[in-house]
């Protein structure tokens, strides 16, 4: 049984992440820019977040900001900016918890592994319904 | 800009008067919180004679930004008013556990909008180092926060390590959440990148 430790982390191994639906909780489109660096020859013109939860409690929470990115020579697409927030902590096998930077970055491609791009973009403009994605 | 800090009794009654009108202008006008305080003036029971409270100001001596400290081990915001927010987890009491809450930093000056418009960088820093400095010199080691989604990405965006304590909740047609933040120095963060697809 999953439980928060009193550092408020929900620690996780990676096959129990893979294991857990997410469901999708709300998304939404910046009013004001997010600051980044420069990416040579990208023309980015709407940002935002979205955020994620588990149905089941204790509850995983797991967020991360999006753009929508337009390239010369590539297909305009939506895509995770920077590392996610989150109250989860990924352990290895043993339970030893991983660095917080390196935990984020296995969190990160798990995020980069579903297809939340829809469901982010129906609710950020209003025409969303209930997403949940069984991994 | 400076920043002060004190208990009441640290503090000149006019300061505290000042950070009371700032904190209304803030948290009634500007965010339209449904707070019962005395007109003008943003108080609530949390602020008695154990509040540690912090006040930056201008050169013009104004204030521009706030925030008070609590013990986990006294009531607290958090605990007494939103302990939803824990997303079914036990508020803290610990000793090591501090509570800040009425933090802000709105730059009245600036046009107002998104998530972080209550919170205007460089002031929101230089109020968030303060209180971690304060907090540690109170012996704690974490503070926990009712904050909108808007400042975790401040958080990680200016080099403070935050996570969150569970899924935000809309309040108020807002979203709110818990925020857990080490009471350590904060480091310069990478230039965000996005992911490769």
């Amino acid at each position: 049984m999953r439980t928060v430790s009193s550092d408020g982390y929900l620690r996780l191994k990676t096959r129990e992440l893979d294991r857990i639906p997410l469901r999708h909780l709300i998304s939404n489109v910046d009013d004001e820019p997010v600051p980044q660096a420069p990416c040579c020859g990208a023309a980015t013109t709407l940002s935002g977040y979205t955020e994620w939860v588990s149905p089941d409690e204790p509850t995983l929470s797991i967020g991360w900001d999006w753009e929508w990115r337009t390239a010369p020579g590539t297909r305009a697409g939506v895509v995770r900016l920077g590392l996610p927030r989150t109250n989860i902590l990924v352990v290895s096998d043993a339970c030893v918890p991983l660095t917080w930077e390196d935990s984020l970055q296995v969190l990160a491609g798990f995020i980069d592994a579903i297809d939340w791009q829809r469901a982010a973009l129906d609710a950020a403009f209003g025409s969303g319904n209930d997403v949940t994605y069984k991994n | 800009m400076e920043v002060l800090a004190g208990r009441p009794h640290e503090l000149s009654p006019q300061l505290l008067e000042s950070v009371e009108r700032y904190r209304y202008k803030v948290f009634v006008e500007m965010l339209g919180w449904e707070l019962d305080t005395p007109p003008g003036l943003e108080r609530d029971q949390f602020d008695h004679a154990g509040t540690l409270y912090l006040a930056a100001r201008d050169d013009e001596q104004n204030v521009v930004g706030t925030a008070r400290l609590l013990p986990t081990t006294s009531p607290y915001l958090l605990g007494d008013v939103f302990p939803q927010l824990m997303g079914g987890a036990t508020p803290p009491n610990d000793p090591l556990v501090w509570e800040l809450s009425r933090f802000a930093a709105v730059d009245f000056t600036a046009p107002n909008g998104g998530a972080l418009g209550q919170f205007s960088s460089p002031v929101a820093v230089g109020l968030l180092e303060k209180s971690i400095e304060m907090a540690a010199a109170q012996g704690a080691q974490r503070l926990i926060t009712v904050s909108p989604l808007g400042i975790e990405r401040l958080l990680r965006r200016e080099g403070f390590r935050a996570h969150r304590a569970a899924p935000p909740q809309i309040i108020d047609g807002h979203p709110i959440f818990a925020c857990w933040i080490e009471v350590t120095p904060r480091t310069v963060p990478a230039p965000r990148s996005p992911a490769a697809h």
